[in-house]
């Protein structure tokens, strides 16, 4: 409570009320978030008789000050003095509700549903469902669609004539005039579905969900889709069969692509919820139409599906529904004309040989996950390599590693870079699946070729490549395979692949730890400080700064901090800068890296009097080699 | 406007703007567009300058019916651009105006110029926030030790300020001149066409826009027609039609496929023999199609005539009315000062 000796704690609110009204959007904005601090400045009973009122007024502004508000309006029922007077909330968010604004109408649809909580029974019947009737009767139809989401949260709990209020209230919003009222509706249908009682579901919302489904308007109808996914899993068997499925089948024939597409969409959500008897009668040939729908973007949509529906179906029948309804939509989809179809195919089709086990999976889907590897378009043979690990599981990669090298490759070439770049990242993966023999014999040039590729991003992911190579493939493979090359990098008469070479050193430092890092690339870092091109040198200042910690402190007095101090004084500007920002780096570093020592053995000492003092006579090794890290000693600890 | 001669008289209710015979380039009115109830009425001219006038009230409830306009509102609604990789300049000029349909008490249009669509908000505003903290009623600021409590402003009322602001910026989805925009009865999405392309936007995404006409041939030198206005249906959301500078007009069905360059219905009325000349082609060609309020009809303006077409008979017009004949036998010289490329509106009056 603010009383009138705290001059100075007064101050600061003062500011921010006057804030609230300032010309610059953005003191405004700051001022609406400190809008708990104003109020509990306030009060609650000055809040409520006039923060706000004030609040309620305040419509005209910019969007992004009303959304901030209608978002702190959400906890604003403490500082109005709790759950009694939680109601004095809804004057302000009704006005938000209307406004044009979406994203705006929405967060206070949402602020008002956290607080419909927190009214009691009679303040919800007197408050608040008052409130839902007028927006829901408003003359804009903005304040119609606002509406729409406040019947699911208010319905539960109020009494036998409201309720029968509020279903005719969203009976005549699912029949308003304006498609945005008629699209809200639909969309809030099935959460409305959840909370209405069984016997008023069956009545009332199957007729208003038939209604919506045939509304002339395409965006309300594939809305109704989406409702018909929650209202199926609401009700039994039986009656989905009857009061649910007509229309469904109806929607997987509409006339409007978009609809169609909007059940192949949900499919598997559909799957779920009529459960397996309608799947197996009804699903399974609506899906075999939506893979051979004259839309490409329903056969994609469907396309995508395929794995997961083929999951779902119930394991007595799933084998036989796979091979005689599934297999021949999906020998089309390989040949399809539309690339995104053949593409959205490809990432989920050796999802399905865990399901179909290993002869069937030799016999009808290599052939395809062949022709795929094969196809034209870039994007279907990667989606086919970055999904081996399925079919690795089962029939192992050996069949497949035939064809999957060729195209590894010609993917490694193409002319688009993004489409080199994806196929870096899928070299890890390929690499821990096709085991270390496999890669050296066939895939290390592809690495070492991309260290040089004329694209700086290609160069880049190379780099990150190699370290991840080295994480999985080991120290002695790195020391073998691929640091001489990447050493050798270092003498190339091209400067950015000299640069390169720094890069890689980078990240190799860490893997390959300070013993390798200094005996075998320190050398080579010490040559490149003296390279031609100031680029070079100065990026060697960055790494050695990069690099510090890696090194063991001899290096760095004897070989490091020399050549630093001499590129300081190099000619040119940025080697200088770079030079000098090493040095103070490195003594930082050591410094800090010592200090974080003598912390950590502080901390040790203090544990263990602790623990002897409790009678735990066990000493505490701690095992203090230079490879341990300051972060295993700590945890030691 | 046509005429059908006899009964109505056509005279002038209020002349807005300058009549004198030196007008500046940039006051040239460029478009001009009705709201839905014609309460409000908004010209955009070549300056980039967007001016709306709003009925008086009394002059709408008098007998007989007056329409007066009063100024309502004046804003900048395109600034000229230069196109860096084309080394072009986009011309601020506004070349359609459409009003959206009213959700609450603010207005909406969309305003085009060659390139970029910007969606507009006119709001009133009649009350200001009196009371400060920090400064006493002159507005002097008072010191840190004057505050014994706080203060939370009030608002008032005020005159009536009408503010415009841009809501929404559709840029770059056009590489040819933008020359419609119509919006869909679903009130979510609209379509601007250029002259090889038509575009699906929705009101609330301004970065993505769908491509549903596309007529741009492999190779440019096959060009022979471009697209000259489009409009979607009043009622159903996914039917529009596409006119073109040969003269046919081309209705699409959304539901079909998504992208729209098979028509669903094409009409064309045969070329009268009679009528044949060297610049027949150029004549036919359609500056400008609106559907009727029903649906059921609409009219097209090529130079000479305006064209009532029902939309269920693809191969000819119910009715055609001659605008200006008489200038069918000077055709000759309009070519020879460009006025024969002069395009045309048209328009339904509110009972169709």
């Amino acid at each position: 409570m603010a009383t009138s000796d705290a001059d100075d704690s007064l101050y600061p609110i003062a500011v921010l009320i006057d804030e609230l009204r300032n010309e610059d959007v953005q003191l405004r904005l700051n001022s609406i978030k400190k809008l708990g601090t104003i109020a509990l400045a306030l009060g609650v009973e000055r809040t409520r008789a006039e923060l706000i009122p004030f609040l309620t007024d305040t419509i005209y502004d910019e969007d992004e000050v009303l959304l901030a508000l209608a978002e702190q309006l959400g906890s604003f029922t403490p500082l109005v003095g709790g759950p009694e007077h939680v109601h004095c909330l809804l004057p302000p968010l009704e006005s938000l509700a209307t406004v044009e604004e979406t994203v705006v109408r929405d967060k206070a649809v949402e602020s008002l549903r956290i607080i419909a909580d927190q009214h009691s029974q009679g303040d919800l019947e007197n408050y608040f469902v008052p409130l839902v009737k007028r927006l829901a009767s408003g003359d804009w139809f903005t304040s119609r669609t606002s509406a729409c989401g406040l019947f699911s949260v208010c319905y539960k709990r109020v009494s036998t004539n409201v309720k029968a209020e509020l279903r005719q209230n969203f009976r005549n919003l699912c029949a308003d005039d304006t498609p945005m009222v008629r699209r809200a509706a639909a969309g809030k249908l099935g959460e409305f579905a959840k909370v209405v009682e069984s016997e008023c579901l069956k009545s009332d919302l199957i007729q208003l969900f038939n209604l919506l489904a045939q509304d002339e308007q395409d965006s309300v109808r594939l809305l109704a889709v989406e409702a018909s996914v929650s209202i199926a899993s609401l009700l039994p068997s039986e009656d989905t069969e009857q009061l649910v499925m007509p229309t469904l089948r109806q929607a997987a024939e509409d006339k409007s692509w978009r609809v169609r597409y909007m059940v192949a969409d949900k499919f598997t959500e559909l799957q779920s919820a009529v459960g397996p008897e309608i799947t197996k009668n009804d699903l399974v040939p609506a899906f075999q139409s939506l893979l051979k729908d004259c839309e490409a973007e329903v056969r994609a949509a469907s396309a995508h599906k395929v794995k997961d529906f083929c999951q779902t179906l119930s394991p007595d029948v799933r084998e036989q529904i796979i091979m005689s309804s599934m297999l021949p939509c999906v020998k089309d989809l390989v040949a399809d004309a539309n690339q995104h179809v053949k593409s959205a195919l490809a990432s989920v089709i050796m999802g399905l040989s865990p399901i179909l086990g290993k002869d069937n999976t030799i016999e009808h889907l290599l052939p395809l996950f062949l022709t795929q590897l094969k196809d034209e378009c870039p994007e279907v043979r990667l989606n086919i390599i970055s999904n081996l690990d399925c079919v690795n599981e089962v029939i192992g990669i050996k069949q497949l590693s035939q064809s999957l090298l060729p195209a590894i490759v010609e993917l490694a070439e193409d002319t688009k870079w993004r489409v080199r770049l994806a196929i870096i990242e899928y070299m890890p993966l390929l690499a821990g699946q096709l085991g270390v023999e496999f890669f050296d014999e066939k895939l290390n040039s592809l690495c070492m070729t991309w260290l040089v590729d004329h694209v700086y991003a290609i160069r880049e992911a190379a780099t990150l490549n190699l370290k991840k190579l080295v994480e999985k493939f080991g120290k002695d493979w790195a020391q073998q395979t691929v640091i001489p090359k990447v050493l050798q990098m270092s003498r190339d008469q091209n400067y950015l692949h000299r640069l390169t070479c720094l890069f890689c050193i980078n990240l190799l430092a860490e893997p390959l730890g300070q013993d390798l890092t200094t005996k075998l690339m320190l050398p080579t870092i010490i040559t490149m400080g003296s390279d031609p091109v100031a680029n070079v040198r100065f990026n060697v200042a960055k790494t050695l700064q990069k690099l510090a910690p890696q090194l063991d402190q001899s290096s760095i007095q004897t070989q490091v901090k020399p050549l630093l101090e001499k590129l300081k004084a190099d000619s040119d500007m940025d080697v200088q800068y770079y030079a000098s920002e090493a040095l103070e780096g490195d003594i930082d570093g050591i410094r800090d890296g010592n200090v974080e020592i003598v912390i950590a053995l502080v901390r040790l000492c203090a544990q263990i009097r602790w623990l002897s003092q409790l009678g735990c006579g066990e000493a505490i090794l701690i095992n203090l080699s230079p490879g341990n890290t300051l972060a295993s000693i700590s945890s030691q600890a | 406007m046509t005429g059908n001669g006899g009964e109505l008289t056509w005279c002038f209710s209020q002349v807005k703007g300058a009549i004198e015979e030196d007008v500046a380039d940039a006051d040239i009115i460029s478009c001009v567009e009705f709201n839905s109830d014609g309460d409000l009425l908004a010209t955009g001219d070549k300056g980039g300058r967007v001016v709306i006038f709003q009925r008086d009230v009394a002059s709408k409830n008098s007998v007989p019916s007056r329409a007066e306009y009063n100024v309502y509102s004046t804003f900048q609604s395109h600034e000229p651009e230069f196109d860096y990789l084309k080394s072009l300049e986009i011309e601020e000029k506004i070349n359609k105006i459409r009003w959206l349909r009213q959700t609450n008490r603010n207005h909406f249009l969309l305003s085009t110029n060659d390139k970029t669509i910007k969606l507009w908000k006119v709001a009133e505003r009649n009350k200001r926030p009196e009371g400060y903290n920090l400064k006493d009623e002159m507005g002097q600021f008072r010191g840190r030790s004057a505050i014994t409590s706080l203060r939370v402003p009030v608002f008032q009322p005020m005159e009536l300020m009408v503010e415009a602001s841009p809501k929404r910026v559709f840029a770059n989805a056009h590489t040819y001149h933008i020359n419609s925009i119509s919006v869909n009865s679903d009130l979510e999405t609209y379509l601007s066409a250029d002259d090889l392309r038509i575009n699906l936007w929705n009101l609330e995404i301004t970065d993505q826009s769908f491509n549903i006409v596309d007529i741009k041939p492999a190779n440019m030198e096959e060009l022979t027609e471009v697209i000259t206005a489009a409009e979607f249906h009043p009622k159903e959301c996914n039917m529009f039609v596409y006119s073109s500078s040969k003269g046919s007009i081309r209705l699409c069905d959304m539901r079909e496929q998504a992208l729209c360059d098979k028509h669903a219905k094409l009409f064309e009325e045969p070329e009268d023999p009679t009528n044949r000349s060297f610049f027949s082609e150029i004549i036919s060609s359609i500056s400008d199609v609106k559907f009727s309020h029903s649906g059921r009809y609409m009219i097209t303006r090529d130079y000479l005539s305006v064209k009532v077409w029902d939309l269920n008979m693809e191969n000819r017009p119910v009715e055609t009315y001659q605008v200006h004949e008489y200038l069918r036998n000077k055709l000759c010289s309009l070519y020879e000062n460009d006025c024969i490329f002069d395009k045309f509106e048209c328009s339904w009056s509110g009972d169709d």
